[in-house]
Formats: structure tokens, sequence, C-alpha cells
């Protein structure tokens, strides 16, 4: 029995703490703001950018004599501003011409199959490139419907990457940038908390009660935890209801990964403050911390495009798993039990580990 | 009541909210204390007085096992020092900055802290009313902590020091940057909480605060001096009441006095006699007929300054 008072006694403290999280959260309109606005302004930046007219694509044609359908793709492509046209005489041609970099894509135009020829690398290309195909292929189709003779036949399209694989870029912008979002907004906010709690004197002073530091994380954790909560389930209503980004999977898989990003990262946040002793110093650490991890986690690019000595980083990275996760459940739908080895697994042991940290560190002894 | 660091003897403990004896602590190479011992009673005000670096500041955290120490015994309310945390609910600590969260409302801060205590539902708002009705703030309750005035900041960080009722109360300079109204309030809640029964530890460079103290631990370069009363420790170190007149023909008056066995200064025709007995006064007073006199009492910085030599 006194062991059961003990625990309730330990989450009330727990509580105590979260909710002084919460209530300092509340009084400070401009982060409540920044958490919800910052992901969405940066999508929409993001998302548009991505998905801009382009122009200036070089793009090589191989035109090895096809039907009706391959000339009405031919005619869309030759339209389009975005695209100036090569011709070129054969498929190895043209792949040479990509690895070289001297054209962007090719598109092979032959009796009953069309074969696109793309650069993995530069997603956007691709897919103004693909899109055009598609645009071609469609008028093609309804001419050929009130036009109909014997034979008549679509070609197939295969697409072939020279480099890299399918991005998808523009799709996955607000799966990557809500990870990002909960962990800056976590991370930051939990090392200058911190580093406030030490410069203060409340640490000391919240020290020398009967709570213990396991339950003074424990309490940030929660509090910090439940903004997240807050923040996420805001940013995925507005992805969904304004902007149409389309939820495959569950919300609640969305904001479990949510949770448990947002505990890794505020952990991680804690245990930092004890390496730094101003506000400046952490946003000099911000860059160092949330650079890497932009660029190495598969956020916008792939991570078959990094390299293999920094692949190692890429997989300590918790964001790796989030977006991953996240991706996964957003676009393709995949439940829990899909993404629980590694990225759950991942998730949870990254937060198991800095929470520890953060606790160890927490010394009393502040000379 | 034991005196110099040097004869000290283990007192019995439950007398005594804090002792200790043979207490060192280096930060790397620099020693802070230098076997320090110390002797607080139980319903006191205790003031630990020395200049800066003397180690008050590092004494006081150890206390609370926010500072580890390297050798030595300490004592908090019967506890030693490694099972500290279990006093952690009789304690009330205000750091020099002064723990507050700036952005929460005065009752939120405190609601927090009495969080931390287990104090909640109706008795929390109970003692949250009482704390603040012990400092002066009742109607400051609702206003955001960042906004009040340096004193009233103050006494908030005593209100929040005060929410769990604590035995031992360790108030690191908390008179320092407030003006003479509060810091004569503030000294009118020690006096009352010792009162109570409770025990007050205050930190302070400053003669004058020592002296309001019912004891005071003279520190010097990380050494227990002496501690004990104000008084005491002035007649420890072998101050005596000063008699200074002024008088005609000095020159023979004094030698007169000090056939008699007295300490006299001249001064041009002003004498300083040390008196041990106020009953002498009067009986010098009456053959030496000075023009002017006035009686001074020796002060703590002269005690001070004789011990530290």
């Amino acid at each position: 029995m006194a062991q059961i008072k003990d625990i309730s006694e330990s989450l009330k403290r727990i509580w105590t703490v979260g909710l002084r999280v919460i209530r300092q959260i509340k009084r400070d309109r401009r982060t409540i703001v920044a958490m919800v606005v910052n992901p969405i302004i940066l999508m929409v930046i993001l998302g548009y950018s991505l998905a801009a007219t382009l122009s200036g694509i070089n793009l090589g044609i191989v035109d090895l004599q096809g039907g009706l359908v391959q000339e009405s793709v031919l005619a869309h492509l030759r339209a389009s501003d975005a695209f100036s046209i090569t011709y070129i005489a054969s498929e190895s041609e043209a792949r040479r011409l990509i690895s070289e970099g001297r054209i962007n894509g090719a598109v092979v135009l032959e009796d009953g199959e069309i074969r696109l020829i793309l650069d993995g690398t530069s997603p956007q290309v691709a897919s103004a490139i693909t899109a055009a195909t598609a645009a071609g292929m469609q008028s093609a189709a309804s001419q050929l419907l009130s036009n109909l003779r014997a034979g008549d036949q679509l070609p197939a399209v295969t697409t072939y990457y020279v480099y890299g694989y399918d991005l998808e870029a523009k799709d996955t912008v607000g799966a990557a940038l809500l990870g990002i979002a909960i962990f800056f907004f976590n991370f930051l906010n939990t090392a200058i908390a911190f580093l406030r709690e030490r410069t203060q004197g409340t640490l000391e002073k919240v020290l020398v009660t009967p709570m213990n530091r396991l339950e003074l994380v424990s309490g940030y954790v929660l509090g910090f935890g439940l903004v997240s909560l807050a923040q996420a389930a805001i940013t995925c209503v507005l992805l969904i209801a304004i902007f149409k980004v389309p939820l495959q999977g569950s919300l609640l898989a969305v904001l479990i990964i949510v949770v448990l990003l947002s505990a890794g990262s505020l952990s991680f946040g804690a245990f930092l403050a004890n390496f730094v002793s101003s506000e400046y110093q952490v946003m000099q650490l911000n860059p160092v911390v949330s650079f890497p991890q932009i660029l190495l986690s598969g956020a916008w690019f792939p991570l078959q495009s990094v390299p293999d000595w920094l692949r190692p980083l890429s997989y300590i990275f918790p964001l790796t798993y989030s977006t991953d996760a996240l991706k996964q459940v957003l676009l393709r739908g995949a439940s829990l039990t899909d993404i629980l080895f590694p990225d759950v697994f991942a998730l949870l042991l990254f937060f198991m580990v800095t929470f520890f940290m953060a606790t160890f560190m927490l010394k009393k002894e502040i000379a | 009541m034991p005196m110099g660091a040097s004869h000290w003897q283990m007192p019995e403990k439950d007398e005594y909210a804090v002792i200790g004896r043979g207490i060192t602590k280096s930060f790397e190479s620099l020693h802070v204390l230098k076997g320090m011992s110390v002797n607080i009673p139980r319903g006191v005000t205790y003031c630990l007085l020395g200049p800066n670096g003397s180690g008050k500041t590092t004494l006081m955290r150890m206390i609370m096992g926010l500072v580890k120490k390297d050798s030595g015994e300490i004592y908090v309310l019967d506890e030693p020092l490694d099972r500290i945390s279990r006093v952690y609910s009789r304690l009330g600590y205000m750091p020099q900055q002064r723990p507050l969260y700036p952005d929460l409302t005065v009752e939120e801060n405190l609601e927090f802290y009495a969080g931390l205590y287990g104090i909640r539902g109706h008795k929390m708002a109970e003692k949250i009313a009482e704390v603040l009705q012990v400092v002066d703030l009742s109607q400051t309750r609702d206003r955001i902590t960042g906004m009040l005035s340096g004193g009233m900041y103050q006494r908030i960080s005593l209100a929040c020091t005060l929410i769990n009722s604590p035995d031992l109360l360790l108030l690191d300079e908390p008179t320092v940057g407030i003006d003479p109204v509060t810091k004569q309030s503030f000294w009118g809640y020690f006096r009352n909480l010792a009162a109570e029964g409770k025990t007050v530890i205050i930190t302070t460079h400053i003669m004058e605060e020592a002296e309001r103290c019912d004891m005071v631990g003279f520190m010097r370069d990380g050494r227990m001096l002496a501690e004990s009363s104000p008084d005491e420790l002035k007649k420890f170190a072998g101050l005596k009441k000063q008699l200074k007149m002024k008088v005609e023909d000095p020159e023979q008056k004094m030698a007169l006095l000090v056939k008699e066995g007295l300490e006299v200064r001249r001064d041009g025709d002003m004498l300083f006699v040390d008196i041990a007995e106020a009953s002498r006064i009067r009986e010098v007073l009456d053959r030496m007929k000075p023009t002017d006199f006035d009686v001074v009492e020796p002060t703590l910085e002269n005690a001070f300054l004789k011990l530290s030599v």
C-alpha cells in the first residue's frame, strides 16, 4: 500500500511539473503562434517551390516512330514552355547524355511503348516530364476514342531512373516537415527551459524538495509531450482540411509517432542543456543539431543518396525514423505494426537513452 | 556553548538543526572548506557571517546535499548527509537568485512549489493564503511574477520558501538588494519563525545584519572561527564597552586611570577608556567630571577583525 501511495505521490509531482510547463507555454503567445504557423508556412513555401512551373528543362527525344499516341505525346512536349527539345539517335546515347548531365531526361517513343529515362536526383524535373507525357497520352486517348481503329492500343509507359529513386518530393514535404517542426520545437524549448531553470535558481530549489531528478525530467516530457500532441493534431487537421494533403493511415498512429519523437527530442534538449551556459549558445548549437539531421535523415534527400561514410549518422538520427514512419502512415497508409521495426522501436530507444542521460546529467553538484 | 573550532565536541544531536565537523571541500585545486565545524541549535536565527569567498554559500549548499563533501560529518535534522533527501520535505531553501518562474502568476508559482511538497486542493489554497499574508502580498496573487518590483519578487520568493512550513530555512543572502522597509519586515518574519521553533540559517557579509541574529557563525578562509550570540562573540573577542570623554587636563587624568589598571587611549583632549563592567562607568564619570562623554558599544565588526587576526 505504501508503495502505491509513493507512486501516486510521484505521479502527482510529475503532473505538477507538466502543468507548470503547459502554463508557461500558454502564456507565451508568440511561441504558440510559431508552433502552429511555422510548419504550415514552411509546408506552403516548400510545397509550392517544389511544385512550381519549371522551365529550361533539357529534354532528349528518341523518336523511333510510334503511332498516333506517340505523336500526340511529342506534340505536347514540344508545345510546353518547360522543355527545350533535342533529338537523339538512340536510347543508349540518351542515357549517356543524362549521366553526363547534358540533358535532364529523355523520352523514347517506340511502337507500342513509351520509355521515360529520368534523373532520379531531380524529382521535380522528373515529375514534370512524367506529367507532360501523361497529359499527351490523355489527349491522344480521347482522340482515339472518337476515331477508333482496329488494332489501336495505348502504348505502355515504363520509367527508368538513371540515378536514385522516385522521390515523390512534393508529397513528402508534409510528412518530413511535421517531424522536423516537432523535433526542433521540443529540442530548443527544453534546452532553453532547463538552462533557465539552472540560471534562475529554480533548479536548485526544486532539487531540494521531495521531487527527484527522474520526476523532474518526466514532468517535462509530460508537459511538452502534451503540447506537441496538440501541435501535431492542429497541424494535421490544417494540412488535411486546407491543403488537401491525403491522410492514408490513422491519425492515432501519426500522433503516437509524434509523441515518441517529441519525448526523445525534449530529453535530448534537457541533456544538451547541461553543456551550455546561455541561450545564445543554444542558438549556436541549433544548426549543428538541425542541419545534419535535416539533410541526412531522408527528409529531403533519400537515404540512398547519403554517402556511405555518412550513412551511420543517418541511422542514429531520430528524424530518420520519424520521417520514414510519418511518410509510411501519411502517404502509404501503413499501420503502427507495419512500422514497429525499425521506426517505432528506434524512436523508443532514442527516447530511453536520452531520457536516461538527461536524468543522469542533471547533477546536484553545480559548482 | 562551543566557541573555538578547535575544542569541538559532538553535542546532543536532537538539540541541533545542523551539526557538522571536520568538513572539507575542494573544487579542483581550490580548497573552499578546510576542516569546518558548525553547530546550529534549533529554534534560532543563525547567521553564517564571513567575507566573500569564505565558504558560506558552499557550506549552506552542502547542508542541503547540493554540494558533496570531501570528508567530515554533517547531520541535518538528525539525518546524516547521505540520507538528506529524507528531510527535504522539512527544508525551505531560498537561493541567491530568486527561484521564481517570471512568466507565471504569483499564485501559479506558489501552486507549483506546493505541488512538489504534495500540498494540494483545499490545503493548498489555505497555505497559499497564509504565506501571502506573512509577506503582506495577498493582493498580488494574480499578477505575473516577472512584472513585480524587486522587493516584491523577493517577498514572493520567501513565500515560496515557506509554502511547506519548513522546520529548517536556508536563506542565501535574503536581504541583498531590497529596500530598508522590506528588509525590516524580513527580519520581523525571521524572528517570528524562530519564535515558532523553526531554525533560520542566513548567509550574509553585512555585520549589521548578523547583529540581528540569535547566533552568528564567524567564517573565514574555509574555517569556523567562532560561533555564538553576537554579545558573547564580542566578549569572546575581548571587546569591552568604551567610555569616550572630553576632559580638562587629559594627561594627568589618563595617568590616574592607567594606574588603576584600565586601558586608556588619548587623542587630544579626548580619552577612550575600555570598561569591562557597566557599573564602573558611573564611578569613572563622577571622578573625571568630563565636559562631554559617550558610551561606545563594541561592534561585531571589531570582534570579527580581532578574531580574524
